[in-house]
């Protein structure tokens, strides 16, 4: 018999891999998603959550995607690890082909800063609150309106899609560190 | 949802649709699972060795819940006792120890380094394991190793673990002493096996099991250690099953799934009234009963004078452990939203409230001693708090270290540390990342010690790792390294010889 996390972690794969597949390829480039997913399915299955079904261990994985997706530096393991894949498994990176739309819609995410992209995916796709947001990604709630608009008004510039009413406010300017990172 | 969330969404259906069909590569399920159950494996090696596993660490409920303000002991109780329990000592005979026998490879190590070493040095435990061997890991390509580490973060290689032995959990050590008090499991070793280890020979002397349960709670003022003893439950054969885990979850072994990897197999409720009790080892080998226990881990005094236990009814009690009186700590709040927060004094026990229609917390110091020898007293207050507190203990200097809890649940188990100093609280976590989160907290020698990130509730984590915090400077020094990220070192080639190291668990010299 198989150990409980195991269970669902391996279910999860089987029934939801393309929706997992889909959420890291709105953050990161095609090449980087699928170590994207295994590093945040790691990091939800290592924790001390527990989780009773798929669909709820989906949404923590999901949320991990795009919050690890912004410290998603080239490090030696993710390296490595995409290496040994392409000694492995020679397939060719196959670019997804998608409607012109949603093709100019995945240009303009990755267009975006890490940041702007996390912030404008938690917002609007998971509509977390400006408070959540900010817990999910280790942000001052500040510096998520800031990344929020800003990304939305490059969205709508490149997309021609109506601004949310609730970014339009005033913005407190960033902590130096903050506006640096990025 | 907005407009753009919609454009968005219906972009990752899209992207989904497309990569309808699409599986990971073959064996990346099982790299993953790998990973992950070595993370927690690792997790739960650390987890015991710091006495988490035990329930009463592990969640946020009251650690006297289900007592009511009017309950009254069952008739023939007194509230207060005088004498030691009757019951019988669960196992006859001294809790000596075994002749020592070899588990460990000793390394060479500098003269006098142990005997050198003062409270604040930490002995910590990491697998080593060699480069390349995820898929296939065979016994010479793991080991088990045990430090000693400075309190600036030098690290001295003591020992190896011999097989069959596997883990080493170090439970008490005192700094400036050659030997510790651990637990050791094995491959195909009944274990866990408890004993003293001489940290220079690598020998065990082994102590015999209390019961079929025996489970590590603390050492007390008068150098006992303590522990939570049970039988197996009637019904239960206790050669196949195994007290791995705390209640109210025991683990029963299926011959018919035997070699399957992974948890063990099948769980049934321990449920209350298991017999469980709390007893007192001394040196010499004698062994005292203390009364009965419930599920809830029992917690020793800072002075090591005290125990409390809670009951099967979910009443608290204080434990003289030096004469075994036990007195019933009715004093204590019982709204099911109040929280054991630690100790506030070397004989006060902190229970964190919440004050009503706000999200604040009141502290309230609970003298166990005086409750003995008087009575009940009026709490202390000793700080309101914006958030809940855990892990408190006092630092000798009249400052109180806290934990303040900062993540939502499941993580509301683990804390950041903070000092309370004429009451006022500051957090010491200035120099951690802006991703890192503390675990189980442990004050000692004018730091904090705790592993970083071992707790994910969603969002950015930090790299998982030891560290010391100087409560004064709130200097860092990271002593030991579990995520992969940092032990795969882009800058260093393997070479024969070598080994990648995850750190483990570790105990602080007191």
């Amino acid at each position: 018999m198989t150990a409980r996390w195991q269970t669902v972690l391996e279910q999860l794969v089987d029934e939801r891999y393309p929706r997992l597949l889909a959420r890291a390829t709105l953050v990161v480039a095609d090449a980087d998603a699928e170590d994207l997913v295994q590093d945040a399915l790691v990091a939800t299955f290592a924790s001390r959550a527990r989780f009773t079904h798929v669909a709820q261990a989906e949404q923590y994985v999901r949320r991990a995607i795009v919050s690890r997706s912004i410290d998603r530096a080239r490090t030696a393991a993710s390296e490595r690890r995409a290496v040994e894949r392409t000694v492995a498994e020679p397939v060719p990176v196959v670019e997804i082909e998608l409607p012109g739309l949603q093709q100019d819609v995945v240009a303009a995410l990755r267009a975006l800063t890490p940041r702007q992209r996390a912030c404008v995916v938690l917002r609007h796709v998971e509509d977390l609150s400006i408070a959540e947001t900010a817990e999910q990604l280790g942000l001052s709630q500040g510096a998520v309106k800031r990344y929020t608009a800003d990304g939305t008004a490059a969205l709508q510039r490149r997309l021609d899609v109506a601004p949310p009413d609730d970014d339009g406010e005033r913005l407190a300017l960033l902590s130096p560190e903050e506006a640096h990172r990025d | 949802m907005t407009d753009l969330g919609h454009l968005l969404a219906g972009t990752e259906n899209g992207i989904a649709r497309v990569r309808a069909g699409a599986v990971p590569a073959p064996g990346v399920v099982s790299r993953t699972v790998q990973r992950v159950r070595r993370r927690r494996g690792l997790r739960h090696t650390r987890d015991t060795a710091l006495g988490v596993v035990l329930a009463g660490a592990m969640g946020s409920a009251a650690w006297w819940a289900g007592a009511s303000p009017d309950a009254t002991p069952p008739a023939g109780t007194p509230s207060t006792s005088s004498v030691p329990s009757a019951s019988p000592s669960p196992t006859p005979g001294a809790h000596s120890a075994a002749a020592p026998v070899a588990v460990a490879v000793p390394q060479p190590v500098p003269a006098g380094v142990l005997d050198a070493t003062t409270p604040g040095w930490i002995l910590s435990v990491s697998t080593q394991v060699r480069p390349g061997t995820m898929d296939v890991w065979t016994d010479e390509d793991s080991r088990t190793v045990l430090h000693l580490v400075s309190p600036t973060g030098e690290r001295t290689t003591l020992l190896h673990l011999s097989l069959p032995w596997t883990s080493v959990s170090v439970l008490d050590w005192e700094a400036g002493r050659s030997q510790a008090l651990v637990a050791l499991a094995g491959r195909d070793v009944e274990g866990p096996v408890f004993g003293t280890l001489d940290l220079r020979t690598g020998e065990l002397a082994a102590l015999p099991r209390l019961d079929w349960m025996h489970q590590y709670v603390g050492r007390a003022g008068t150098g006992d250690t303590l522990w939570l003893t049970a039988p197996a439950p009637a019904g239960v054969d206790p050669e196949r099953a195994s007290p791995m885990y705390p209640p109210p979850v025991r683990v029963v072994n299926d011959e018919a799934s035997a070699g399957a990897e992974g948890d063990p197999l099948a769980a049934v409720p321990y449920g209350e009234g298991a017999g469980i009790r709390l007893v007192a080892a001394a040196p010499d080998g004698q062994v005292r009963d203390l009364g009965e226990s419930g599920l809830r881990r029992p917690t020793v005094s800072p002075d090591g004078a005290w125990a409390v236990v809670v009951d099967t009814a979910g009443a608290p009690h204080a434990v003289d452990v030096a004469t075994g009186e036990r007195h019933a700590l009715t004093g204590l709040p019982t709204d099911p939203g109040c929280l054991d927060a630690g100790w506030s004094g070397d004989h006060e026990v902190l229970v964190a409230c919440p004050v009503p229609g706000t999200t604040r917390y009141e502290l309230r110091g609970h003298d166990v001693a005086r409750t003995a020898g008087s009575g009940p007293a009026e709490p202390r207050l000793v700080a309101t708090t914006d958030t809940a507190v855990r892990d408190a203990w006092p630092l000798g200097d009249g400052r109180l270290g806290l934990g303040l809890v900062v993540q939502p649940d499941p993580c509301d188990v683990v804390s950041d540390p903070a000092v309370l100093d004429a009451g006022v609280v500051t957090p010491v976590t200035g120099q951690w990342g802006d991703a890192d989160h503390g675990g189980t907290l442990v004050f000692a020698a004018g730091a904090v010690h705790t592993h970083l990130n071992g707790c994910y509730a969603g969002g950015r984590s930090g790299p998982q790792r030891d560290v010391r915090t100087d409560l004064t400077t709130g200097a860092v020094t990271t002593f030991g390294w579990l995520d992969d990220g940092h032990v795969d070192d882009p800058d260093v080639v393997a070479a024969d010889g070598w080994w990648d190291q995850a750190s483990g668990s570790f105990v602080v010299g007191r």
